[in-house]
């Protein structure tokens, strides 16, 4: 290896080192992946930095032979590189999002509306090979989601974090959706709408139609990262209310209003009867990381 | 050789393109009126550059522990020690590479170049291939991943899925044995072009691998630098298998798909498709799955959960980085092959009727 392809790649991997926990104080990297991924992101910084070093020390060291051509084969390796230090990552609810269509108030609402019939007759079958197997793996599973399933008790009983301590959905009369009980409310409300009917409701996400919406209508959207934007999802929740037309698409709002149900593409869907929308900035966590 | 490097410059060359048009277009958005007629084009690209750089940051933690962990084996672990704890049957080496995927969490990115080391340390085929494909689906995390995503839609799923993946793992590995015998499939020369360097502990893989235990006094570094070159080796793979995975997932729209949910056969082959084109992780994956099940019948997201994480567009383009290609060809044909009629019988045998 010459001395020139031996400080090509220390500097390719010092450049990735650097260019990651750029990516992370930045706060670029959370618009990529779920934000859980830093620590491993982190580690590799390491690693990649250690790597880099390791290369050029050897660039000081004797040579072996010469040859003018690696360059080139290099380049492929610069382009992320380059990339990631300049590209301005898009958001997921424009382009993309039209792409993926949204999965509570459709797929996912369908679903478990679906399977909510099923699952008495599942768990008597087949429910205590599930059991024994999901004990063995929880144990494994990292603490954060075996304490999460806790929070789910039984079916129709929705535990949440709610200012500060655990609460039953049922119980509350006032619901303000945050981004750590996001997810805990979305399945609540899909599961069981007529539940929480006439529950005041205040949640924040960004304007987001479909062509077959009526007038007024909108989904409050969030974008929803488990990984990486490769299995992102778009979820949210219908609202309506007087004039709601004059609010762009991707506009983030604020809506305050009621809860109720009502019929989409066959299915019985929550949907808020807004009393109140307030124009709001990008939240700070612009995604929400189940 | 020739011809690899001959992709590689054009994909660099449709990369580069596709920036060099984006900033074209973004420098003269401001000059030119005509800017709107391009956005939707400017925004795709913008998307597709997103995607790709996220698809590569989710990577590139695993692929780096993969190949230190590739490394460390090729220094610490002598072939003699890996001929003495093999079992010695073919089925029971199988059902120990499966049983080992159990033990090691770790999904596609990680486990190939492990896979590859250990095979040229010369643990047998079949046991490699059956722990590259049993690991990713039938470890705890995976496990627990898809039994909290399906337990209040379909609470069996989990069980379909760990239990099967076991089995086609098993059933790939004989069929690929049968097919293969014992023929060397593992890509020679990738390591050959740096095996020249100076490092001088880097003797590199023929042989001489009481050569290194001899140098501890440098092994971290030789580790290192070891673990770097595979590295790169790897990762100019990953980053062509994910500009595919990113252009394919922002240019084809999901709403697609739902155009071929009445028929049961064609599902599964529109999901097989679509779980191989968006190269999920793993443990990922099952909350995609999740959203696919209103609308798509139980045995085709099954198909989806059972090859996403075996096999997808990115780490194809890994996997023919590492072995050779009539080997990836015939793994390709098998496991495709195993998983549709895996869906198929499950469709027809266990969930006759429809639903759950």
């Amino acid at each position: 290896m010459s001395n020139r392809q031996s400080l090509l790649k220390g500097l390719l991997f010092i450049g990735y080192s650097i260019v990651i926990l750029y990516l992370i104080f930045s706060g670029k990297m959370s618009k990529y992946i779920n934000p859980k991924m830093n620590y491993y992101l982190i580690i590799a910084s390491i690693i990649f930095f250690a790597m880099g070093l390791n290369y050029i020390k050897d660039t000081f060291k004797r040579k072996h032979q010469i040859s003018l051509s690696f360059t080139r084969k290099y380049l492929i390796y610069f382009i992320p590189l380059i990339i990631m230090f300049l590209l301005q990552p898009l958001s997921l609810n424009s382009s993309l999002a039209k792409n993926k269509g949204f999965s509570m108030t459709k797929n996912q609402a369908n679903a478990i509306m679906k399977s909510i019939d099923t699952i008495d007759n599942e768990k008597k079958s087949g429910g205590d090979n599930d059991k024994s197997n999901s004990n063995n793996s929880t144990d494994k599973a990292d603490e954060d989601r075996s304490s999460d399933k806790n929070d789910l008790n039984e079916k129709g009983n929705y535990i949440i974090y709610y200012e500060g301590q655990w609460v039953n959905i049922e119980s509350l009369d006032n619901i303000i959706v945050t981004e750590e009980n996001y997810m805990k409310v979305m399945e609540a409300l899909f599961m069981e709408p007529h539940m929480l009917k006439n529950k005041s409701i205040e949640i924040t996400g960004f304007v987001l139609r479909n062509d077959d919406f009526a007038d007024n209508h909108f989904v409050v959207a969030r974008g929803l990262i488990t990984c990486c934007l490769a299995d992102s999802a778009i979820v949210g929740v219908m609202a309506t209310g007087d004039n709601f037309d004059q609010h762009e698409d991707n506009q983030w709002i604020c809506v305050k209003g009621k809860l109720d149900v009502h019929e989409y593409n066959g299915q019985i869907n929550p949907i808020i009867i807004a009393e109140e929308v307030i124009k709001t900035p990008v939240p700070e966590q612009e995604y929400i990381y189940p | 050789m020739i011809r690899i490097k001959r992709t590689e410059d054009m994909i660099v060359l449709v990369v580069l393109g596709l920036i060099i048009i984006y900033l074209a277009i973004l420098l003269g958005r401001f000059a030119l009126d005509y800017y709107v007629l391009f956005q939707p084009m400017v925004e795709r690209i913008h998307g597709i550059l997103t995607v790709f750089i996220s698809i590569l940051l989710d990577a590139i933690p695993f692929v780096l522990l993969g190949v230190i962990l590739s490394s460390i084996i090729d220094h610490y672990i002598s072939e003699e020690f890996i001929q003495k704890i093999l079992p010695k049957g073919k089925i029971s080496g199988i059902l120990a590479g499966v049983i080992l995927g159990f033990f090691i969490p770790v999904c596609d990115c990680f486990v190939i170049p492990v896979v590859r080391r250990l095979i040229k340390k010369g643990v047998p085929t079949y046991i490699g291939i059956a722990f590259m494909l049993a690991a990713p689906i039938v470890n705890p995390v995976v496990i627990f991943a898809t039994y909290y995503s399906f337990e209040k839609i379909i609470p069996s799923m989990v069980l379909y899925r760990t239990i099967l993946g076991i089995v086609i793992a098993t059933i790939v590995s004989i069929l690929l044995y049968l097919w293969t015998k014992d023929q060397n499939i593992i890509k020679e020369g990738i390591n050959e072009n740096q095996s020249c360097c100076d490092h001088h502990h880097n003797e590199h893989d023929h042989g001489n691998h009481e050569h290194h235990h001899n140098e501890n006094t440098n092994s971290f570094q030789a580790i290192l630098h070891h673990a770097a070159e595979e590295f790169l080796d790897i990762f100019k793979y990953l980053i062509l298998g994910a500009i595919c995975a990113a252009s394919l997932q922002v240019i084809i729209p999901q709403s697609l798909l739902t155009r071929f949910n009445d028929n049961s056969v064609l599902s599964i082959l529109v999901l097989m498709t679509f779980a191989y084109s968006i190269s999920l992780c793993s443990t990922a994956d099952s909350f995609v799955a999740k959203s696919l099940v209103g609308v798509f019948g139980t045995s085709s997201v099954l198909s989806f959960l059972l090859l996403g994480p075996v096999l997808d567009i990115k780490n194809t383009f890994v996997l023919f980085g590492n072995f050779k290609k009539s080997f990836v060809i015939k793994l390709i044909i098998l496991v495709v092959g195993v998983v549709f009629l895996t869906a198929i019988l499950v469709d027809k045998l266990l969930l006759a009727g429809g639903g759950l």
